[in-house]
Parts: structure tokens; C-alpha cells; sequence
């Protein structure tokens, strides 16, 4: 994907203005950190970003393969990880990846997704149903199901909360490998995922 | 991978959640078998009429459907993962796999409660084919709609009052000819001879596959 080019966006729920006029760029290698406090809309523009929420004035517009559009039509492209995106708690980690990658229409890459499982320590978990996960656990393969179809951008909404410092090393590990060749959006109020972006857009209330 | 093998993982998916956690199949059985069990101990075989017969059937066959059918979306929302289908998957691929999901739910209701029910309540049941037929196009448009509707009261509050609410003006075309085709099967010595009743069963399916086909993009969106 060579870029995400958000234009003058704005979000309203009913007479509240949540905010207007965001405009702003990823490029191909670019990290952005959503900054802000509780309520000052970090979480909704990065679910206008994935084309889960219409937004009340502006555009949200994907650019890949001389292509460009509406997020939607770039579902494998991004992967997304947010408290509002679960996955299935009765299914276990490959049964939830075989899920994701199937409604992808992608080929089966379970060498890779393995090497996640592992990454983040879960492999001995990897057949048991997520229900049983702690949140720390349920964090992490999160990330994973996020990560697992190689996509080209990410949009991460406070990716490491509830995370020990383990995990959360493990995932700035990750996420520092996979920067130089994608695109990286982070919602957060942790001054060490600000860390990992290049820009801050910050909102405020 | 082609669009059949998509719809199969939202098949699979639902297929195993339901295995594991019973969210619709234990309560739609047990409504159905509860109400049977009514409806035969109050009236046994003193219901005569294949019109009243044919009526009763499918007054139980309603509303347990009812109680199980909207919760292929229902689950969707209350966990959270509703979000997860639409980064995933295309709007057609989730309808029909829902659907799939809903049919194979209502078959197995239908495959339980109709044979009970013409045992319990001694039902002549003169015609098994025309039945089997009348019974197969009918859940195939109750499935489709009441699919597409629960996608829509999904995401209000008061779903529990809304969805029987919303569904029975939409689906009461298909109600009165499948209680008329079902009576015919019971009863009349040429069913065959009003065979309009299930064209016109099947034209409603067809019609409601494919408008809900369409519909299901503007629901499945915000």
C-alpha cells in the first residue's frame, strides 16, 4: 500500500462534535500516533480509518497497487486491532486464524502464523478456546489475528494494554520489524506506543 | 479461494460456536417441545380441521424460529465481534452464510417438531411430498427474512419485542400459504392441484434471497 491520505474528516453523535477537520498522511515506511485524552475521539477516527464508522464530513482514501478508494475495498491490505474488534472466544487461536484468513479468500500461510503464535509466546495455547485466555493473552492474539495476513498497513487502537512488560517488548519488537515496510496508525495514551510513530496528531476534547 | 469456500468459514465458524456454546439450538428446541407438549395435552386428537391442524403447526414453528433465529447476529453484537465480520468479510458472503446457518437450524427444528407433531396430535397426514415440499420452500423464505431483519434489530435495544414484531407483517404472506399448502397436504385428495401455493412459496424465497442480498449491504454498515 503506498499511502492513507485522511481529509478533513469529522465525526458528530447527534448534536456532539467530536472533532472536525483532520487531515493528515501515511506514506509507505510513515507511523502516526492518535493522541489524546479519554473522549477526544482517538479510537472513532482510527474506526473511520478501517471503514467501520461512516465519518460526518471528509474522506478517508486508501492508495495501493495504482488503485485507490474506500477502505473497504483494501480489507486485506490492513489489519486492525482494537478493544471494538473481538474475536471468537468459543474458538481456539487456529481455529480464529483459519476464520480470518478463509473469509480473507487467502491461501493457507500457517508457517507464519505459527511463527506469531510463537513470537508471543502462545503457542502451548494455540488449540485451547480464547475464553480461557487472560487479558493480557487475549491482547496478544489480538495483535496476531491483526498481524496474521501480512497486510501492508495497521491500525492499532491501544495495542498493548493489559499487556505485562514481556509482551509489551515482544510487541514493539514486532511492530518495529514490520515499520520500515508499512504503514502504522496507533491510538494510545502511552507515551511508549507514541514512541513508536514518527508524527503525533493530537485531539483534543 | 473461491466466494463459496468464504461463505463455508462464516458456515464452519458459527458451526462450531454453536456446538461449543448452544446459543440458539437448546432454546429453540426446548420452546418447540414445550409447546407441543401444551398444545397436545389441552387439545390431543380433538382437533379435527387440517386448516386448524396445519395452523397450530405452524404457530409453533413461528415462534420458536423466533427464538432462535435472530441470534446469528445478536451473539455478533453482544460479544463484540461484529466489527471483526465486517473487516473481514464481504456483506453477500456473511448474508449467505448466516443463512445457511439459520436454514440448517430451522431444518433440524422443523426435522424434530413436525413428525412429533403429527404423532401427538393424530394428524392424517395423506400427502408426505407436497408436506415435505410446502415445509422446505416455506422455512427457505422465513429463513432469508428473518435473517436479514435480525441483522437490522441486532443493533437496537429492545430486539427481544422488536424482531417478532418486525418480522410477522413481512412474513405473513408466506405464513397463510404455508398454513393453506400444509392443510392441503393433510387433507385434500389432490394437493397438486393447487401446486400455485408453493410457486408462490418459492417466488417469495427467490425474491427475498435476492433483495436481502442487496438490503444486507446498507444493514451490515454502520
Amino acid at each position: 500500500m503506498e499511502k492513507i491520505v485522511t481529509e478533513a474528516v469529522g465525526k458528530r453523535f447527534g448534536p456532539h462534535l467530536i472533532f472536525e477537520e483532520i487531515s493528515f498522511e501515511i506514506a509507505r515506511g510513515g507511523s502516526v500516533c492518535l493522541w489524546g485524552p479519554n473522549g477526544s475521539g482517538k479510537s472513532t477516527l482510527l474506526k473511520i480509518m478501517a471503514g467501520l464508522i461512516r465519518a460526518s464530513s471528509g474522506n478517508v482514501t486508501y492508495f495501493a497497487g495504482g488503485k485507490s478508494g474506500k477502505p473497504g475495498q483494501f480489507k486485506n491490505l490492513f489489519g486492525m486491532s482494537a478493544p471494538d474488534v473481538r474475536l471468537y472466544d468459543e474458538l481456539s487461536p487456529l481455529e480464529n486464524l483459519e476464520f480470518l484468513r478463509r473469509s480473507r479468500g487467502l491461501s493457507e500461510d500457517t508457517k507464519y502464523e505459527s511463527e506469531l503464535l510463537e513470537q508471543f509466546s502462545l503457542t502451548e495455547f494455540a488449540k485451547e478456546p480464547i475464553e480461557n485466555f487472560s487479558s493480557g493473552m487475549r491482547q496478544k492474539f489480538h495483535l496476531i489475528g491483526a498481524l496474521a495476513h501480512r497486510p501492508a498497513a495497521l491500525l492499532l487502537d491501544e495495542p498493548t494494554s493489559f499487556m505485562d512488560e514481556a509482551g509489551r517488548r515482544q510487541t514493539a519488537e514486532i511492530i518495529a520489524g514490520l515499520k520500515p515496510a508499512s504503514l502504522l496508525a496507533v491510538a494510545t495514551n502511552d507515551p511508549a506506543e507514541r514512541a513508536w510513530c514518527e508524527a503525533t496528531i493530537e485531539l483534543r476534547k | 479461494m473461491s466466494y463459496a469456500s468464504k461463505i463455508y468459514a462464516v458456515v464452519k465458524k458459527d458451526a462450531l460456536e454453536e456446538m461449543r456454546a448452544r446459543y440458539a439450538v437448546n432454546s429453540t428446541l426446548l420452546f418447540c417441545v414445550t409447546c407441543l407438549m401444551v398444545v397436545s395435552f389441552s387439545l390431543g386428537g380433538s382437533v379435527s380441521d387440517p386448516r386448524l391442524q396445519s395452523a397450530l403447526l405452524w404457530v409453533i414453528l413461528f415462534f420458536s424460529s423466533m427464538m432462535g433465529l435472530p441470534r446469528v447476529f445478536i451473539k455478533e453484537e453482544d460479544r463484540g465481534t461484529m466489527n471483526t465480520l465486517r473487516l473481514v468479510c464481504e456483506p453477500g458472503q456473511v448474508f449467505i452464510g448466516k443463512t445457511l446457518v439459520n436454514l440448517f437450524l430451522l431444518t433440524a427444528v422443523m426435522a424434530i417438531v413436525a413428525p412429533l407433531y403429527i404423532i401427538l396430535l393424530n394428524v392424517t397426514l395423506r400427502h408426505v411430498g407436497f408436506f415435505i415440499l410446502t415445509i422446505t420452500l416455506a422455512s427457505l423464505g422465513l429463513t432469508v427474512v428473518s435473517t436479514l431483519l435480525s441483522a437490522v434489530v441486532a443493533q437496537a435495544r429492545a430486539r427481544g419485542t422488536l424482531f417478532p414484531a418486525l418480522v410477522f407483517p413481512v412474513l405473513m404472506p408466506v405464513f397463510l400459504i404455508a398454513v393453506e399448502a400444509t392443510g392441503r397436504a393433510f387433507e385434500a385428495p389432490s394437493p397438486w392441484d393447487h401446486a400455485n401455493l408453493l410457486v408462490f412459496l418459492t417466488c417469495y424465497a427467490v425474491a427475498a434471497l435476492v433483495g436481502g442480498t442487496f438490503l444486507f449491504e446498507y444493514v451490515f454498515s454502520e
